[in-house]
């Protein structure tokens, strides 16, 4: 299952590179770059979320080894592919022939959302789990908060086409998404900090809290140090 | 290459050892080829670029400071409200919503899952913001981060992170420093940096750009 992107909380990484260094274009094919990807967009052959989920498709050693620009338009390179409007002998005809084109793990079938686009479930201030496990594939929720309880902070202001859809080349029926604030603590219980994390979440990755759940996540919530304590 | 021999942070200063711009290019010149853009498109996508720069957030977030019904409106609907001093409005297509630092709060953002920006408010994404280490580390060690940005915050500060996974990005609202009394909102914007905007650093006042001072003659005239 690819899920090399899927980094947040993930050890192992050292310092911040390149902070001095706020710039953001060396050169201007990196603009040429981000044109063609949102051209392919505007001309209707592939959804931004199509394109990530070629990125996410990538090799591993790939992903974790090479440059930004080369995730950026090896992933660009593919949705061009799969969509059928090139293909990879066009392409050679411009390469040298020690040129790869990189090559990504075969796209799995994609998977539905069960919200609708009129209707929204919950409401700011509702306390939600998010659910696990969820399918595999194109899915903009990340492993960190998968099985976690957050609690609303706000819905989005429109419906957006289902990742799970839209990451696959599929049709599918628009969700809103919703703002889920959830404690530090409850993600990584030997976190340092006690803030939060929010993050932006399709209806159909999250689920209603039983009665019993709502009340011992509104405890926590209060005294996050009482569970723990009861525990040991 | 050597790329084994490399730690990974110097892997992550390299910007392009992989014939990028061939491959770039190569893209472009297969579409042309098949008739499926122009040369002018993609010079008029590439120009629209210009336009998405931290100047765009820094613009609102001067004006926030100085006028506290702006400053309501564009917390409770960005997008809308922006279009009052950003013109055109380059948003392509995602929505907007403005954090608000507090005395006791302290809003950061990242996108975990790939890289994602309110491009038209804060410009294209640095590389550190990119860095595979910024999306694993910001969410679960914010202090420790901020700290290698030099950003000491004080322990009563609750920490707020924003995962941007789906078409809303976030812009932050730094507290407004102290010493800019009387300022105009141009010099306040030139205190707002994209790391600001990001929430990786907090205004410098020494950095302002101050307005040009009006000679007495030219006070005189413009009173008359």
């Amino acid at each position: 299952m690819p899920d090399v992107h899927d980094l947040g909380g993930a050890g192992g990484y050292g310092a911040i590179p390149d902070i001095g260094k706020d710039q953001e274009y060396e050169e201007r094919w990196e603009w040429t770059l981000m044109a063609v990807l949102r051209l392919g967009v505007k001309k209707g052959w592939y959804r931004t979320d199509a394109y990530r989920h070629a990125v996410e498709r990538l090799p591993r050693e790939f992903y974790r080894n090479n440059a930004y620009y080369d995730r950026m338009l090896s992933g660009v390179t593919r949705v061009h592919i799969e969509a059928g409007v090139i293909c990879e002998d066009d392409l050679r005809k411009h390469l040298q022939d020690q040129v790869t084109i990189p090559v990504v793990v075969p796209m799995l079938p994609g998977h539905g959302g069960s919200g609708s686009a009129q209707a929204t479930r919950f409401q700011p201030g509702e306390r939600v789990r998010v659910r696990s496990p969820l399918p595999e594939g194109h899915v903009r929720a990340p492993g960190y908060v998968r099985g976690k309880i957050g609690r609303i902070v706000h819905r989005g202001r429109h419906a957006l086409a289902f990742p799970g859809r839209a990451g696959h080349r599929e049709e599918g029926l628009p969700e809103f998404t919703y703002r889920v604030e959830f404690d530090r603590l409850a993600l990584w219980s030997e976190a340092s900090d006690k803030g939060t994390v929010t993050v932006d979440l399709a209806e159909s990755y999250l689920e209603s809290l039983s009665l019993a759940e709502g009340v011992a996540a509104l405890v926590e919530s209060l005294h996050p140090n009482r569970a723990r304590l009861a525990e040991t | 290459m050597g790329c084994l021999a490399m730690t990974s942070e110097e892997k992550e200063s390299l910007v392009h050892f992989n014939h990028e711009k061939e491959r770039t290019l190569a893209l472009r010149d297969a579409l042309l080829a098949r008739g499926l853009h122009t040369q002018p498109e993609v010079d008029a996508m590439e120009k629209g670029f210009e336009s998405w720069t931290p100047d765009n957030g820094a613009a609102l977030v001067a004006r926030a400071w100085c006028d506290s019904s702006f400053r309501e409106r564009l917390l409770d609907n960005t997008l809308a409200t922006a279009k009052d001093v950003v013109h055109p409005v380059p948003f392509g297509g995602w929505d907007a919503v403005a954090l608000e630092n507090t005395a006791k709060v302290h809003n950061v953002l990242v996108c975990t899952l790939c890289s994602c920006t309110i491009k038209s408010l804060i410009g294209q994404p640095p590389g550190w913001y990119k860095s595979l280490a910024y999306r694993a580390r910001l969410v679960r060690e914010p202090r420790a981060v901020l700290r290698e940005f030099g950003l000491e915050l004080d322990p009563d500060v609750s920490i707020k992170v924003w995962d941007i996974t789906a078409e809303t990005g976030y812009m932050v609202i730094p507290r407004r420093p102290a010493g800019t009394e009387g300022w105009s909102e141009r010099e306040l914007a030139s205190i707002v940096t994209k790391k600001c905007l990001i929430g990786v650093a907090l205004p410098d006042v020494t950095a302002g750009v101050r307005d040009e001072p009006v000679s007495q003659t030219e006070r005189e005239a413009s009173n008359a």
